[in-house]
């Protein structure tokens, strides 16, 4: 399942960030972060990052025209990279790098859709049980 | 009237499920209060289940009603059908958690045809009986809840998705219950099926409980008094039913009983944490007084054969089970010096019964007279110490002092019922219940938060 949601653009603004689960992190730092990185990476291989590792967590980084997108995993989901392309795809069509209300609860709605029964109801327990 | 042993135990499971619903009800409202609003419609799958489990209640019951030749209108199919809505709404409930929406209509469907086949065999005169049909569409139903909850116990690891995945297995063990016939494996299998909402019941009211003694004491407590419950129906006493205040006493003591256990427990599972060595005799006082009102109702039902040794013993634990209460009232003031006196009060009658074995009790002479002193020594003293730290509390204005309050009151309810020479009294037995009550609100905290004197916070 998907944890959170961040889209960043390539200035490292964080445009929108998302919390579903347990992953929570300063949305300001998390774009510069994130855009560090990404330079980094450009300069030392020519190439962007698009997976990292962070304690339990596994975050999943794509492009989605100008703006990055990064979804956090548990560091064993499986579909990691699945649920990452179907949230990309709501991002596809993005003007402006503006993100609107609407955007956001497309965004929630692919991430829940993405999750697989499994994941789901382990999100469900872990909230209700 | 005379009923089939496991289906006395029917009317237990019942109220036992029903429990376990209305306290799942309360921890999923719990739950779904903290939740932002957008997450709220987590709670659906828990209230459906609820539903479910009070159905299952509903269907015990009416099993029960039925070899009891109350229930007359189509008994069986009744049964079935009540027995039968429920899987098919925790397969509902299965599918909103796995968030598999688009298959709602297979166990709508299911239990549609299950209605269908019900009022349609008799009437189109097919010669299968339609009980085949249900019971496989039932068994059918329960497959998605039984694996969902299996899955989410192994993979949470928490203890509340187990006692889920247990209610919904051990219920279907009653069929066992034809198949093996011998007492102790008929005993187990109802023992078992208590397991189910006993363990619910605990983990859903005390969702911060692991698996530990605690747990263990807890569920023991509701599982042993359902199972004390389902074999005193079949006790001479209650198929007799000419002394209807005899039955009513036996009733309360066993609940005194299983009050006194969890009382025991919680005061155990404190003693943990506090390490306090007055906390620990109160513990023990209190589980072994539970244990020790059990006896004594199991022997009045004759569970023991009315034996002379069984009389030996429970009077004699009727004796040694004070010295606790007391050490732990001398503990509660710090007065170490009076440690010895408990022991040494305890020991006139012990001795007197252990000399005079195997007489019968009531044959030994002066026996009621130092018994009766005994008695009320070991009654007197602790409430005496725990009305003065009681007043010194009050006098300081210390919270929490309705703790000291509340087990002296249970004292002099328990001398009280004792001063008639014979527990086994309705009036005896109401003021028992009433202590173990007492003593269960005031190890909680409860009398604290009822007084309005617990301390600032808690």
């Amino acid at each position: 399942m998907i944890h959170s949601i961040y889209v960043v653009n390539e200035a490292g603004e964080t445009l929108t960030a998302i919390n579903l689960g347990k992953f929570k992190m300063d949305d300001a730092l998390f774009g510069g972060f994130l855009s560090s990185i990404q330079m980094y990476s450009q300069k030392v291989s020519g190439k962007e990052v698009n997976e990292l590792s962070l304690e339990d967590y596994r975050m999943m980084i794509s492009k989605a025209g100008r703006v990055f997108l990064v979804t956090i995993h548990d560091e064993n989901d499986k579909d990691a990279i699945t649920a990452n392309s179907r949230v990309a795809e709501v991002l596809d069509g993005l003007v402006n790098d503006i993100i609107t209300d609407d955007t956001v609860v497309l965004l929630k709605k692919a991430a829940e859709d993405s999750a697989g029964g499994r994941n789901r109801a382990n999100d469900w327990a872990s909230k209700m049980l | 009237m005379q009923v089939d042993i496991q289906y006395a135990s029917e009317p237990i499971m019942a109220a036992l499920l029903i429990i376990a619903t209305i306290i799942l009800v309360i921890h999923t409202r719990k739950r779904t209060r903290d939740l932002p609003a957008d997450e709220k419609k987590l709670g659906t799958p828990l209230y459906l289940s609820a539903i479910a489990i009070s159905l299952l209640g509903v269907a015990s019951f009416v099993n029960y009603l039925i070899n009891a030749a109350v229930w007359v209108v189509d008994p069986l199919l009744t049964y079935f059908q009540l027995s039968n809505i429920a899987p098919g709404l925790l397969t509902i409930a299965g599918l909103m958690i796995l968030g598999w929406n688009r298959y709602y209509a297979v166990p709508i469907v299911m239990m549609i045809l299950t209605a269908l086949v019900a009022i349609l065999f008799p009437v189109l005169g097919v010669a299968m009986s339609p009980m085949v049909f249900i019971g496989m569409f039932n068994l059918t139903l329960y497959i998605l809840p039984i694996g969902l909850f299996g899955y989410l116990t192994i993979k949470q690891r928490r203890l509340t998705s187990f006692s889920l995945f247990l209610i919904v297995l051990t219920y279907l063990m009653f069929p066992l219950t034809a198949v093996f016939t011998d007492p102790i494996a008929l005993g187990l299998i109802l023992l078992l099926r208590f397991f189910g909402p006993g363990i619910a019941i605990i983990v859903f009211l005390k969702s911060d409980i692991g698996f530990t003694l605690e747990l263990g004491g807890y569920s023991a407590a509701v599982i042993v008094l359902g199972f004390f419950l389902t074999y005193f129906q079949d006790s001479p006493i209650f198929l007799a039913m000419t002394d209807v205040a005899l039955v009513a006493t036996v009733i309360l003591l066993s609940f005194s009983a299983a009050l006194g256990v969890i009382s025991g427990t919680y005061t155990l599972g404190r003693w943990k944490t506090s390490r306090n060595i007055s906390t620990l005799t109160l513990g023990i006082y209190l589980f072994t007084a539970g244990i020790a009102f059990l006896m004594v109702a199991l022997n009045n039902i004759g569970f023991f054969g009315f034996s002379i040794e069984w009389e030996y013993i429970v009077m004699i634990l009727g004796v040694v089970v004070l010295i606790p209460l007391n050490l732990s009232a001398f503990l509660a003031l710090d007065w170490k010096n009076g440690l010895l006196i408990p022991f040494a009060i305890s020991i006139p009658p012990v001795l007197l019964l252990l000399l005079n074995y195997p007489i019968h009790p009531d044959d030994i002479a002066y026996r009621s007279l130092i018994m009766a002193i005994t008695g009320i020594l070991q009654n007197v003293i602790p409430f005496a110490l725990y009305i003065t730290l009681w007043r010194r509390m009050r006098k300081d204005n210390a919270p929490g002092r309705s703790r000291a309050l509340f087990l002296a009151v249970g004292i002099i309810l328990l001398l009280i019922a004792a001063a008639g020479g014979n527990l086994l009294t309705i009036v005896g037995s109401t003021l028992i219940i009433i202590s173990f009550t007492g003593w269960l609100l005031a190890v909680t905290g409860y009398a604290d938060k009822l007084l309005k004197t617990e301390a600032q916070g808690e």
